[in-house]
């Protein structure tokens, strides 16, 4: 067994230090492993702690205990290895196309590179995230689409090699969903990265995911998680498979158990 | 298909005919009639206006012209114009350069706003016209009093618009920098300006405009030159044809002031150009 990429150990997370009053911690005892290009899915009800995990992943948010290993090392943030996709897209509305996917670059270079050669990087990981032509843009001219594309864009400009990405996919129609999930395969084939994706959505989980991680809530914590033993590349037509159904069906029934805890 | 083609050049013809009417070059150019239009009415009115009255009380915009050409003839006007020009920009520069700042350290720290903010609410509830007085017993006559009165007037929207836009910076975007590993410098460069760069303009376009109020009852309360000081010297003579001119010339002046800076605005915040009308 390789050495996993992604290494989540025995991780709690508190936010109050007071145990009398204690809420239920936001994190309680998460063990993840994510291996080399894998696509792994978190699923689990609002507020178990999906979206908090890729924070503390990301490593601007230090477990209370426990350790996180990202290629072996503790994580840092702006570790230019790592690329993250946050929901909404969050591309800065005074910043072109162009200027919000070499974000990155330019705080990683801080001022000591040409602005022209960042450009052209830049270009490129807009290539790979199919949003060639909308580089002059601001923001409030694209679609939803097209701003989860450039959002893609800028995880993936310090060419990372994981990418974390949170409910990308949420705030989109059906058919922009899944032509961007069909996009996402497609680069996932290409570039071999390792991805990590928060989704509420269970079908999308199955559908892009070898793995579907499912959490629980009160305190967040992982109830169990699902292999989906489809072959890559995958297309539509897997959606209509008995295999795919069951998947659907396991991860339903894990999450229904957490329900029944209550 | 012939006569498809001589319907469409038939067609065309009419178009092009109707262009060139009278009606519609005005109804396709409005903007660039509304100006002069405008302007035109505002004379005309003006001049109406003036029949009824003798020369003190409303003088006709040809006698006002007629003593603007006498003004300028005798040199005065570069002596008064920027007399009032360099209170009001520098008492603008001087509120910006401690306004802007200030908000800044506010926005970011509630604990001081809570002790400032009485201060500065209290100091804005002063009448400038009242303070006036007692910033020209203490810096005199000349241009520094002026000055500080501009100032004091610019002051406030700066800081409050200014305190509002550093705050209102979207905590989603700073986790953003964060992740991208940014530091507090590139934050500030980065994030804190441009996000409020649209807010700050609107306190400092609301400051120039009151910075040329304040230079003007800086004026009244104790001057030598100046538009403000032309007016009131003019009351004394019950020369009112030069009073419009001081008047006219403070409405250019805030005009100009307020174009530039909506100049430099359209430079600075180019993502806000087309958005809504």
């Amino acid at each position: 067994m390789p050495a996993p990429v992604i290494d989540v150990k025995e991780v709690t997370l508190s936010f109050n230090s007071e145990p009398a009053r204690a809420t239920p911690p936001e994190l309680a005892g998460v063990n993840m492993q994510i291996y080399e290009g894998e696509i792994v899915s978190l699923v689990g009800p609002s507020g178990c702690g999906k979206s908090t995990l890729l924070r503390l992943i990301c490593g601007v948010l230090p477990p209370t205990k426990g350790r996180i290993k990202v290629y072996g090392k503790k994580a840092v943030p702006g570790w230019s290895g790592l690329g993250f996709v946050p929901q909404d897209a969050l591309l800065f509305p005074w910043r072109t196309v162009l200027a919000n996917v070499r974000l990155p670059l330019e705080i990683k270079a801080g001022g000591k590179k040409r602005l022209e050669e960042l450009n052209e990087k830049a270009r490129e990981a807009l290539r790979l995230a199919n949003l060639e032509g909308a580089e002059e843009k601001y923001p409030h001219q694209l679609s939803g689409g097209m701003k989860q594309r450039a959002a893609l864009a800028r995880g993936l400009v310090t060419g990372s090699r994981i990418l974390l990405l949170d409910e990308p996919f949420a705030a989109l129609d059906d058919i922009t969903r899944t032509q961007l999930q069909l996009e996402l395969l497609n680069l996932h084939s290409r570039m071999g990265s390792t991805i990590l994706l928060v989704t509420h959505n269970i079908f999308e989980a199955v559908f892009l995911s070898g793995r579907v991680v499912v959490m629980g809530e009160k305190p967040g914590r992982i109830l169990g998680e699902v292999k989906v033993d489809l072959d890559y590349p995958r297309d539509l037509r897997i959606m209509g498979t008995p295999e795919f159904g069951r998947k659907v069906g396991e991860v339903q029934a894990l999450l229904e158990k957490a329900w029944g805890d209550d | 298909m012939i006569n498809m083609e001589c319907w469409n050049r038939e067609n065309r013809r009419t178009r092009t005919w109707r262009l060139t009417g009278f009606g519609a070059l005005i109804r396709e150019n409005y903007e660039y009639f509304s100006l002069p239009l405008g302007l035109f009415l505002f004379l005309f009115i003006w001049k109406t206006a003036s029949g009824f009255y003798p020369s003190f009380i409303l003088p006709s915009p040809g006698e006002v012209w007629g003593r603007w050409q006498e003004f300028y003839r005798q040199r005065l006007f570069f002596h008064h114009f920027s007399a009032t020009f360099l209170e009001a920009f520098g008492g603008f520069c001087l509120a910006a350069a401690i306004a802007l700042p200030l908000s800044y350290v506010l926005a970011g720290n509630p604990f001081l706003e809570k002790i400032f903010t009485p201060y500065i609410v209290g100091m804005q509830a002063v009448p400038i016209i009242a303070l006036a007085p007692l910033l020209v017993i203490w810096f005199g006559f000349g241009i520094t009093s002026k000055v500080l009165v501009a100032a004091l007037a610019a002051f406030f929207p700066i800081l409050t618009n200014g305190v509002v836009g550093f705050r209102e910076t979207d905590p989603r975007f700073r986790e953003m920098m964060a992740i991208m590993g940014a530091g507090r410098k590139t934050i500030f460069w980065k994030l804190e300006i441009p996000s409020a760069l649209p807010v700050l303009f609107g306190g400092l376009k609301m400051g120039m405009t009151l910075s040329v109020i304040g230079a003007v009852v800086g004026e009244f309360a104790g001057a030598g030159r100046g538009l403000g000081y032309l007016v009131n010297s003019a009351r004394g003579n019950f020369d009112t044809p030069l009073i419009f001119v001081a008047l006219l010339l403070l409405a250019l002046l805030g005009i100009g002031f307020y174009l530039f800076l909506s100049g430099f605005e359209y430079l600075a915040v180019p993502w806000k150009r087309r958005q809504k009308g």
